[in-house]
């Protein structure tokens, strides 16, 4: 627009000749419109913080905390992907190992958090909160079942005599055809003094314990037939 | 006596558990944080700290000091939870060595039996009848396999909450 004017002038100026012109800046000064942005109170007291601004705001995963902002007596929390950040008064902090705060007690400071277009007034409600983690109780678990189920793999290294005539011993005492058997493997300081029950899951044997026995040990070969686990203790 | 200690994040509960078994891998001692939830705001101010805070702080500590046992030696699946205490060693399979006990660097041994092979690292020297244990318990059990039970008590815990 300057430009088609200035153009006009001095295409005047060439034609007319004689005519002064003050050569003269000219500029369009504009009223820019105050555009209040939506405003949305945030009472930050725990429980609503929870749900209105770090749902609408943070996403945990990434979030960090700087934390070298401890000592100023200020936290900020940031999401490095956005504007949005909440700055609070640090009551109390306690420094553990690595320097993680592990007692801390913040007061939102009274301020505007923006995020895209959409901005949050925070600290209107004073109140403050703690992050501490209370120690967690603490119980006694012997009677899960989990617990007295062995696993046991099977020996990588045989003495090789030894598992042989534990073999032959099996062989001779099956009534059935010995083509049905099936070499499942030999298994060292099985606690058979403490066995309730022995069976074989993807080729381990697993041995279900009593919480009281002998302590007796043995080395075995496990033998699969039809019909049943044949266990038996190499000398 | 050898411990075994395991802090878990299952369906967002952080729990933990101390199992102690004997030379046989029977169990002596089972003891178990309840589980912990961190709220959102702990999860924000905590940042990226927050899971090995929760496992050494709040949760390996704790298990440790309400141990009645008393272990002379704890393993542990988690490297970060060696920080727990000067007995705490990770675990973890290695290459096959010379069956025995080799001290590579301070707190560091391989344990080699039959077959199976360890590292062990920890922020101390053990002593030889510990490491001997150790060797022992490694000729009758896979010595990892108590984190198996250890996983499938927790998970247990924590689908009874």
């Amino acid at each position: 627009m300057f430009r088609a004017i200035k153009d006009l002038i001095e295409t005047l100026k060439m034609e007319l000749g004689k005519i002064n012109v003050v050569d003269q800046e000219l500029s369009i000064s504009t009223n820019a419109l105050d555009v209040e942005m939506p405003k949305v109170s945030v009472a930050l007291a725990e429980e609503v913080m929870n749900v209105n601004v770090n749902e609408a705001l943070y996403s945990p995963a990434e979030l960090d905390v700087i934390t070298t902002s401890f000592d100023g007596g200020n936290v900020k929390v940031h999401d490095t992907h956005s504007f949005s950040a909440i700055t609070a008064c640090v009551k109390n902090v306690e420094v553990g190992s690595d320097n993680v705060p592990c007692v801390l007690s913040v007061e939102p400071v009274k301020e505007r958090v923006y995020t895209s277009n959409v901005m949050f007034h925070t600290g209107y409600a004073v109140k403050l909160f703690s992050i501490k983690f209370v120690s967690p109780e603490i119980r006694s678990g012997e009677n899960i079942q989990e617990l007295w189920k062995l696993t046991m793999k099977r020996a990588k290294f045989v003495e090789k005599e030894k598992v042989l005539s534990a073999l032959e011993r099996i062989f001779k005492s099956y009534s059935g055809d010995v083509k049905d058997l099936r070499f499942v493997g030999y298994f060292k300081n099985v606690p058979v003094g403490r066995a309730e029950k022995i069976i074989v899951l993807n080729e381990d044997l697993v041995v279900f314990l009593k919480r009281k026995g002998k302590n007796l040990k043995v080395d075995v070969v496990v033998v699969k037939s039809p019909e049943k686990l044949m266990i038996e203790v190499v000398r | 006596m050898i411990g075994y200690l395991s802090v878990k994040n299952i369906g967002n509960k952080f729990t933990g558990g101390l199992l102690v078994v004997d030379q046989n891998g029977i169990p002596q001692e089972f003891k178990y944080s309840e589980p912990v939830t961190p709220t959102k705001l702990q999860r924000i101010i905590y940042g990226k700290a927050l899971e090995k805070y929760l496992s050494i702080e709040v949760i390996a500590k704790t298990l440790l000091s309400k141990s009645e046992t008393r272990p002379a030696v704890v393993l542990t699946d988690d490297v970060n939870i060696v920080e727990a205490a000067d007995n705490v060693f990770h675990i973890s399979k290695t290459a096959s060595e010379k069956e025995g006990i080799k001290r590579v660097d301070e707190g560091e041994y391989v344990i080699a039996s039959p077959g199976s092979s360890y590292r062990l690292m920890g922020n101390s020297d053990l002593s030889e009848d510990v490491l001997n244990d150790i060797l022992s318990l490694s000729e009758s059990i896979d010595l990892l396999e108590p984190f198996q039970r250890l996983q499938k008590a927790l998970e247990y815990v924590c689908s009874e909450q």
